[in-house]
Order: structure tokens, then C-alpha cells, then sequence
């Protein structure tokens, strides 16, 4: 709070306001949660039994968010955890490590994950893959692109929340589930109407929402699921014969795509580039908002 | 032969980045070669930090990077003018307190912004493989800009390179050319961060003109083996980007260094066996013939 002192004498009647909205805050226990997206499930799962505060900002890339000291402070004080886990949150890592276990919750050890298939099938690649399933790097993190594997996770989380909070969201839960399913049925349904659900991404991120749908991400031009990764010669060209094979209509760009790269092949494959805030939950801060108008993305974009 | 040209011929991103590649060389010839001859490379790794919080700011604001880039520049340059002349400090002190400020800034800058778009490792590591018309235009012009810095101070740069003292008597302002000779250095950062980077384009102001100048007679040779390297480089670090499956900028950088590590070698057993000749016919020289 680095404020003049005049300013601060002429804000007083405001900041008085302040002070009171932030005692109430106070009263309540703080539910830490690393991205937006996870924000908006337990804030609605917990209405104003909590404050819920997302640490990685709005449409922030969360593979490389680093905490502030600030974000550290809260994320140890705070009464519960909610973190996606599978290495999304890489920054956050160490400071996750650290706090006890039972106050840590990981969204994604309550739901079935799907592992990252090489592209080529051969028997090495499935090899590794099964060594990588030991650890967390062969798992998928984008989990919150499937409601069905969030409906997955909600009564964990419910339980968390009643051991660190106290009150009960049993009931809560039931009716987050039961609208979670709707939202998923309602998708499939538009998805289904569409001829055939071909996905080219920036990176790859669809994986849930694509084997929910029967989707197929066919191409990303990051050759990675995070977004750390660069784009070579040799995928980017590769990636332009799946588009001519196929019939892609547009390419989803997103929080970490190379802009110029993928404007580069859109311009080579006469496909349009299409934005898809697969990470943004927007002003409402609705779960079922977002993925509403991410699903609708996809199915006006290839319809 | 096909793979050698196939896979420019049948993809456009190959090509513009080819060409882009190899006017960030060309580019990087000319400033390079006073860069290994005055010893700036420390200053353009700085010029190359610095730029950082002038870009992110630029992004944050929906402005070009450019002109963030070029108001980065400039403020380091100056820092570190300041520095070294009023506080008395090194060259070297000056160059890092300045290019240790500007990265923190830089990250501090891009790391609490909610509304971030850009990413810095953009920045730093370039989209060569997305390199656009409107680049290639901008590099043009970069590239004219400091070919015709270094053709009107080629004469004060090269006694810059040799004495300070010198260029004073022959009538040049030390700080005058001095400068100018790094605004070479910050253009050429600048016209590059779009396409190798800014932390790649150092590879190629450094390791061409330094193979350059392990061969070269003459500071116009070495220019030229400069860009004739540096162009061969961005071709196979290209070529080995789409066969081997490898990030394009850091195939390029990597081949320019390896060039200058088989050129050195080279140099060193060809010399070795000279030496050799030469203590067989005269062995009381040996050692005198060392000295460099």
C-alpha cells in the first residue's frame, strides 16, 4: 500500500468501507485455489461458507505462473488448498510440496486421467508410455475441459471441504453433480450433431473433452501439453499434411499458443484460426458459463 | 539432394524464415564483427536482456514491441553511460547492474499482470518458423540502417577497435562512435527479436564473426566469412530443424557455434603442424613462434 498520505486521509470513509467488507471476509475461513477455472467449481460448491481466492490470474498461463510472496502467504495460511495437480501448476510446485498433506487438495488424483499418447502407435511408444504412467509427467492436467471429469472430483472435494471447513456439502455437491452431468449430456448432444469433431489446438488440451465427445485432437503446433515447449520445422510441416488430409476448419488458439506460428500455417492451409479461452473463466466466473461457450466455440467453428 | 531443398520448396514457412534467418545474419555480420573486435559481447547480451521490460510494457500497452524494445534499449545504453562516467565505475559493473535491473523489470513487469497476451519466452526465443512479410520488411530496413552506420563510421570504428587514443588524434569523438557503435548493436537486437530471439541473436553476432576473425586477413574478409557463415548456419540449423525434429532458433545458434569450434580446430592442428615443419628445419625458434 504504497498511497500518498493525503490521499489516503481524503479515501478514509472509503477505506473505513474496505476494512469493514475485508473483516467480514476475515470471519470466514480463506479456500486457496490455484486457477480460475477450479475457482468457480468450489466457490459454487461452498457459497459463503469461504472465501475462495484464485492465485493464478484470469487467462494467466498456468504451466509458468510464479507465485509472488503474497501468493505464498496465502496459499499457507489459507484453510484448504484446491489444486488441479499432473504438473499444471509447475511454479507452484514446491510451495504445494511444503504444505501438510491433508490440507492440500488435488483435484486430479479423484478422477480417471487420461495418459498423453505419443502420436505414432509402435510398440516403443507404448512402452514408455506405461513407464510414464508410474509418474506424472504421462497423465493429461487439462482435466476442467471435461464436465463429466469434474462431476468426477466433486464429492472428494466435498469431503475435503467439511474436514477443514466443518458444515456440511453433501447436498451441495449432489445438485453441483447433477448439473455438471446436464452440462455434459447438452454437449455431447451438440457435439453429435456435428459430421465429424476433427481438433488442431495450440497445444494439446482438448485430450478430456475430445475422448468424452468423440473428438480427436488430430494436430497441436506446440508439440507438447504444456506450453513451454517450441515449435520445430518438422512438426509444423507435419502438422500442415494432417490439415490438407483432413478436413480441418480451424485451428484453436489459445494461452500459449506461438501467435505468428500458427497464423503462419492458418495463411499455408487456408484455415481459420479460431481463439478458445480453454484457460479464461471470464467476468461471470460460472463454471457452467465457460464451458458453455467453449463447447459452443468449437461446434460454430466446425459446423 | 531433395532433402537438402524440398522442404523449402514445399513450405512457405521455410522459406520466409529462411529468408529472415538469413537477413538476421547479414545483419548480425556487420555489427558482429565490431562486437569481437571492440569486445562488446557482454554489453549486447545486456542490449539483449534489456530490451525485456520495453517490450512487455509495449504488449501491456498494445503498442509494437518495437518501440518498447527501442525505448529499452536506449535506456540501458544510457544507464550504463551514466554509471560509468558520473559514479566512475567499470565498464563491466556498469553493463551488469543495468542488465540484471532491466531483466527483473522485465519479469517483474510480465509476472502481475493479469491481462498478459505475450510470453517471454517469445521474446527471448523468437518465432522464426512464423515469421510474416511485414518482418521480412522491417529486417530490410534494419538491415540498411546498419550497413550504412558501419560504411559512414567504418574509420573511427576500426580505431575504436584498436586505441581509444588513436581515434582521438585522428579527429573522431570516442563517444560519438562509441556510441553509435552500440546503437549497431541494440538495431541488430531489436530488428531480431521477432524472429531468432533476443537471447539467440547473440549466437550470431558473436560465433560467426569470431570464426571470422580466426581466419580472416583483412576486417572486410572477416565481415564476409561472418555473413557467409552465419547465412550457412541459418540454412542448416533450418535443414536440421525440419529433419531431426529440433527448435529452429536454437538449431541455427548451435550450428554458428559448432562452425566456430571445427574452424578453431582446424586452426589449431594446421598451425600445430606448421610448427611442427618448422621446428624440424629450425628447432632453436621453438617458442618464440607462440607468441600472439
Amino acid at each position: 500500500m504504497r498511497i500518498i498520505p493525503k490521499i489516503m486521509i481524503a479515501a478514509l470513509p472509503l477505506l473505513a468501507a474496505c476494512a469493514g467488507a475485508d473483516e467480514t471476509a476475515n470471519d470466514r475461513p480463506t479456500v486457496a485455489v490455484t486457477t480460475t477455472v477450479l475457482a468457480s467449481i468450489v466457490t459454487e460448491l461452498v457459497g459463503d461458507a469461504a472465501r475462495v481466492v484464485a492465485i493464478i490470474p484470469d487467462g494467466a498461463d498456468p504451466h509458468d505462473f510464479s507465485p509472488s510472496a503474497k501468493d505464498v502467504e496465502t496459499l499457507n495460511t489459507a484453510a484448504l488448498v484446491v489444486a488441479n495437480g499432473l504438473d499444471l501448476e509447475e511454479g507452484l510446485e514446491d510451495v504445494l510440496e511444503n504444505l501438510s498433506a491433508e490440507r492440500v487438495f488435488f483435484a486430479a488424483d479423484h478422477v480417471t486421467t487420461r495418459s498423453l499418447k505419443d502420436e505414432d502407435h509402435d510398440e516403443n511408444a507404448d512402452h514408455d508410455e506405461d513407464k510414464d504412467d508410474h509418474g506424472h509427467d504421462g497423465s493429461d492436467p487439462h482435466i476442467w475441459l471435461s464436465p463429466f471429469t469434474v462431476s468426477e472430483f466433486i464429492p472428494a472435494l466435498s469431503a475435503a471441504l467439511s474436514a477443514t471447513l466443518g458444515g456440511d456439502f453433501a447436498s451441495a455437491a449432489d445438485e453441483m453433480v447433477a448439473k455438471l452431468l446436464q452440462l455434459d449430456a447438452d454437449i455431447a448432444a451438440q457435439v453429435n450433431a456435428l459430421a465429424a469433431c476433427e481438433l488442431v489446438t495450440g497445444h494439446d488440451e482438448l485430450g478430456y473433452f475430445a475422448d468424452r465427445y468423440g473428438c480427436e485432437v488430430i494436430g497441436t503446433v506446440i508439440p507438447s501439453s504444456t506450453t513451454s515447449a517450441e515449435a520445430t520445422a518438422k512438426q509444423l510441416a507435419e502438422l500442415k499434411d494432417i490439415i490438407d488430409e483432413h478436413d480441418v476448419r480451424a485451428i484453436f488458439t489459445g494461452v500459449g499458443t506461438p501467435q505468428k506460428v500458427a497464423e503462419r500455417i492458418a495463411k499455408e492451409t487456408g484455415v481459420q484460426l479460431v481463439e478458445l479461452a480453454t484457460h479464461v473463466v471470464g467476468e461471470e466466473k460460472n463454471y457452467d458459463q465457460f464451458m458453455r461457450s467453449v463447447a459452443d466455440t468449437i461446434v460454430n467453428a466446425l459446423s | 539432394m531433395s532433402i537438402f531443398i524440398d522442404p523449402f520448396v514445399n513450405n512457405e514457412f521455410m522459406r520466409l524464415a529462411l529468408l529472415g534467418g538469413v537477413l538476421v545474419a547479414l545483419t548480425c555480420a556487420i555489427a558482429g564483427t565490431f562486437v569481437v573486435l571492440r569486445g562488446l559481447a557482454f554489453i549486447g547480451d545486456a542490449l539483449a536482456h534489456g530490451v525485456l521490460p520495453g517490450i512487455a510494457a509495449a504488449l501491456l500497452l498494445g503498442v509494437s514491441g518495437v518501440y518498447g524494445a527501442i525505448v529499452g534499449a536506449a535506456v540501458m545504453m544510457g544507464g550504463v553511460s551514466v554509471v560509468q562516467r558520473r559514479f566512475a565505475m567499470s565498464g563491466d559493473t556498469a553493463i551488469g547492474l543495468l542488465f540484471v535491473g532491466m531483466l527483473a523489470l522485465g519479469v517483474a513487469i510480465t509476472s502481475r499482470s493479469e491481462s498478459f497476451v505475450g510470453d517471454l519466452t517469445r521474446v527471448l526465443f523468437g518465432e522464426l518458423l512464423g515469421v510474416n512479410g511485414a518482418d521480412i520488411a522491417f529486417q530490410v530496413g534494419a538491415l540498411a540502417l546498419v550497413a550504412a552506420i558501419a560504411f559512414v563510421g567504418r574509420r573511427p570504428f576500426l580505431l575504436l577497435s584498436w586505441d581509444e587514443g588513436l581515434t582521438t588524434t585522428s579527429g573522431f569523438s570516442v563517444r560519438l562512435f562509441g556510441n553509435l557503435m552500440l546503437a549497431l548493436v541494440a538495431i541488430t537486437v531489436i530488428a531480431s527479436f521477432q524472429s531468432v530471439g533476443t537471447l539467440l541473436v547473440l549466437g550470431l553476432l558473436v560465433a560467426p564473426a569470431a570464426t571470422g576473425a580466426l581466419v580472416a586477413r583483412s576486417v572486410g574478409s572477416m565481415m564476409g566469412i561472418a555473413a557467409l557463415i552465419g547465412t550457412v548456419s541459418v540454412y542448416i540449423g533450418l535443414l536440421a530443424s525440419y529433419h531431426f525434429d529440433l527448435a529452429a532458433g536454437a538449431s541455427i545458434v548451435l550450428t554458428a557455434v559448432l562452425i566456430f569450434a571445427a574452424a578453431a580446430t582446424i586452426h589449431e592442428i594446421a598451425r600445430a603442424m606448421r610448427d611442427r615443419g618448422r621446428d624440424h628445419e629450425l628447432p632453436h625458434v621453438h617458442g618464440s613462434v607462440h607468441v600472439r
